[in-house]
């Protein structure tokens, strides 16, 4: 019984993941419990060609607060943001989805990320 | 009424007290207007003997023991010395020179024609009784009643003075409780008790009360009332002091003589005042000197411009060698740009181009100088600014071993801004300004010196730091998403480590580019992002309420050279702003391990 609770709760997880990723929700950068969250299509576009008009989210995952839509490029300037590793982004994006509702995220990150994309 | 009239030197200290009226009337005294001689009105004396004849009757309260009470059916306000214990030997210290010095402020002040409260100096200057002026504060009317207006127009007329005085604290508290229009029509400044050697509360200025007038800066910044004065008033008003030099020093010592000055104080009164005459003097020499008239603007696109750059050489800035090199040039670029938008703006004003450019010059300037300036950090980052690296670090020092986060573009803007790294350049060019350029920068280019790359913050006239529609706290500054702990830098530091902008500085192309804070060109602002140049010239324009007249959001400052917790003043924190408790408690014990780390450090906490 148990370990069939835990292998479905496992399902539903990886079955978020997907989404997320489909969603092209791209965790790319920390600092503390912050993270800054842009859509995977723009980032050909950082540092680059347009550097300016590629937007991210920042996320607080302790504070569980969702900011609004703003210009990577001005957060990178201001603070020492690290780059997030493949392993980190994979336990962020299950914080992701443990501390936010599918709602929130589809509302407050993904659907803007989508709207204003460079492209 | 009978009259008595005294030649000065002719009274001795021990007679009865004197008034030196030199404009105006004041209810039962007749007004002399000639210089040195002093007029008083025996009838209308409102003190007595002694201080133990008044009967107290009630606290004023204020900053020092301040009693109203009744004598011969008149109001009298006494103010007592201010009392201290001795750290030496416990015993109670009584600061009789503080009232000494305000009854000599007030003295200067009549005689210079501006209304004090007559007064009179007991016991060696244990107590202080003033006449009580009937009447209502400055901070009684709104900005928009002719009362406020004539008010204001009389503080400014005698603002210089209030600055050669160092008269600190002539508003007052709650916009204005040491100002009073009489019941008579006249403008008094009631308290004067933080003129002259000594602050309001009693502690001496030191050096505040120095060769220089520094208040011709800091009175400007510190109150509304005064923050539109322009250097012609100042001109103007320092012509009448000098003029009237020997009237000060005349009431200076009378007033020694009315209270028993000791001779050291008195010698050490007239060479501070001496002194900062003679600041005010060299302070109208470069008024002067400014208002030559330059009717060609040589090398540059305007005669301001020109002006801007006649001490360019002697401006100290830290930061890469070519920083200086490479803003002057950009200043030059950026004014060519904009020049359309200057004449548009000019033309919709129906003034001339370069009376908008010497406008917009004087505004950034007067926004500048009545700003403090702020970093913004996270929580996130507190332990290792303050207790691990002691500095603030860019991203560029960070790891980027992914790639995605590619940091080309803020090294050419970087290089473009500043002529950060230009040197370094292949050919030791700013590679073309276009977009693809950014990626030719090299990599040994891009991680040369990587400490030393800007460190972005803001500036704010707002005490705490606070930068929103409202200019205060609540709501939460609008620089919160790069954190929510403002740290104020020592302005001596921001001095030769700043450059700002009047919104972000990251843009394609330098058409606003970073100028250096302690002295900011009008290219720095984007005429983009303004709507309404005449509200923007306003004196409600402010940097902590820049959203209100412009798209910009914030003020940003550019620090150069690095940035160390050895440049910071204070901390501020705010609940209203974004932060929690654990937010509030983890800034609190950071700054106690690093006062344990450093501990001569006078940063202070503050939390409002």
């Amino acid at each position: 019984m148990f370990r069939s609770i835990q292998t479905t709760a496992s399902k539903i997880h990886d079955s978020i993941n997907r989404i997320l990723k489909m969603n092209k929700i791209y965790p790319i950068a920390k600092l503390g419990d912050q993270v800054l969250i842009v859509n995977s299509d723009d980032l050909p576009y950082i540092g680059k060609e347009r550097a300016m008009e590629v937007k991210c989210i920042l996320v607080d995952l302790t504070k569980r607060i969702i900011d609004d839509l703003f210009e990577l490029e001005k957060h990178l300037k201001f603070n020492p943001w690290e780059e997030i590793t493949a392993e980190e982004r994979i336990i962020i994006l299950q914080n992701l989805n443990t501390r936010f509702s599918d709602e929130d995220i589809s509302t407050k990150i993904i659907k803007p990320l989508a709207e204003n994309l460079v492209k | 009424m009978s009259e008595i009239s005294i030649e000065p030197g002719s009274r001795k200290s021990s007679e009865a007290p004197i008034d030196v009226l030199t404009a105006g009337m004041l209810d039962g005294f007749h007004i002399d207007t000639g210089r040195g001689r002093r007029v008083e009105n025996v009838d209308a004396e409102p003190f007595p003997e002694s201080v133990d004849e008044i009967n107290l009757v009630v606290s004023l309260g204020g900053s020092s023991d301040v009693w109203a009470g009744i004598f011969n059916g008149e109001t009298l306000v006494v103010k007592k010395a201010r009392e201290s214990v001795s750290e030496k030997d416990g015993s109670i210290e009584v600061n009789r020179a503080q009232l000494i010095d305000e009854y000599v402020a007030d003295r200067i002040y009549e005689a210079m024609g501006f209304a004090t409260p007559i007064s009179k100096i007991y016991d060696g200057g244990q107590h202080k009784v003033a006449k009580f002026i009937r009447g209502k504060d400055l901070n009684v009317f709104s900005e928009a009643q002719p009362e406020y207006i004539k008010i204001k127009d009389d503080l400014r007329r005698g603002f210089v003075l209030d600055c050669l005085l160092a008269n600190w604290d002539v508003i007052g508290m709650a916009g204005g409780d040491n100002v009073r229009l009489g019941e008579d029509g006249r403008i008094y400044r009631l308290d004067n008790g933080g003129a002259l050697r000594f602050r309001a509360r009693g502690a001496l200025k030191g050096d505040a009360f120095g060769d220089e007038v520094g208040e011709l800066d800091s009175l400007r910044k510190m109150n509304k009332i005064f923050s539109d004065i322009s250097d012609e008033e100042i001109s103007d008003q320092i012509k009448d002091i000098l003029k009237k030099r020997d009237i000060i020093f005349d009431a200076l010592r009378r007033a020694a003589d009315d209270t028993g000055l000791l001779r050291p104080d008195l010698v050490e009164l007239e060479y501070s005042i001496e002194k900062r005459l003679y600041y005010l003097k060299s302070y109208l020499n470069k008024i002067e000197k400014e208002k030559i008239e330059i009717t060609d603007p040589g090398p540059y696109e305007s005669i301001t411009t020109r002006r801007y750059f006649e001490d360019w050489d002697s401006l100290e800035l830290d930061g890469n060698p070519d920083i200086k090199d490479r803003i002057r040039a950009n200043i030059i670029e950026a004014e060519k740009i904009n020049e359309h938008r200057y004449k548009d703006f000019a033309l919709s004003m129906g003034i001339s181009v370069e009376e908008l450019k010497s406008r917009l010059r004087a505004k950034v300037e007067e926004m500048a100088k009545r700003s403090e300036f702020f970093r913004a950090t996270c929580t996130g980052v507190l332990e290792n600014v303050m207790i691990y690296d002691g500095r603030w670090k860019s991203q560029f020092e960070t790891d980027t071993s992914n790639g995605n986060l590619d940091p080309h573009y803020r090294a050419y803007q970087e290089m473009a801004m500043f002529g950060f790294n230009i040197s370094k350049s292949p050919g030791g060019f700013l590679p073309e300004n276009t977009w693809q350029a950014c990626n030719k920068i090299p990599d040994d280019v891009l991680g040369a010196d990587k400490k030393n790359r800007p460190i972005y913050g803001y500036f704010s006239d707002e005490e705490h730091g606070a930068i929103n529609d409202e200019g205060k706290i609540p709501p939460p500054t609008t620089v919160r998403y790069y954190g929510s702990i403002n740290f104020k830098i020592k302005r001596n530091v921001a001095a030769r480590k700043a450059t700002i902008t009047f919104q972000d500085s990251l843009s394609p192309g330098i058409e606003w580019p970073p100028t250096p804070a302690i002295k900011p060109h009008f290219s720095s602002l984007s005429l983009h992002g303004i709507p309404n140049i005449e509200l923007f010239l306003s004196p409600e324009c402010s940097a902590s309420k820049i959203s209100r007249f412009s798209y910009s959001s914030y003020t940003e400052v550019q620090y150069h050279g690095g940035l160390t917790m050895d440049d910071v003043e204070a901390i501020y924190v705010s609940r209203n702003n974004g932060l929690g408790d654990y937010d509030i408690q983890k800034v609190r014990q950071c700054l106690d391990q690093y006062k344990q780390q450093h501990p001569k450090s006078t940063i202070q906490l503050i939390e409002f």
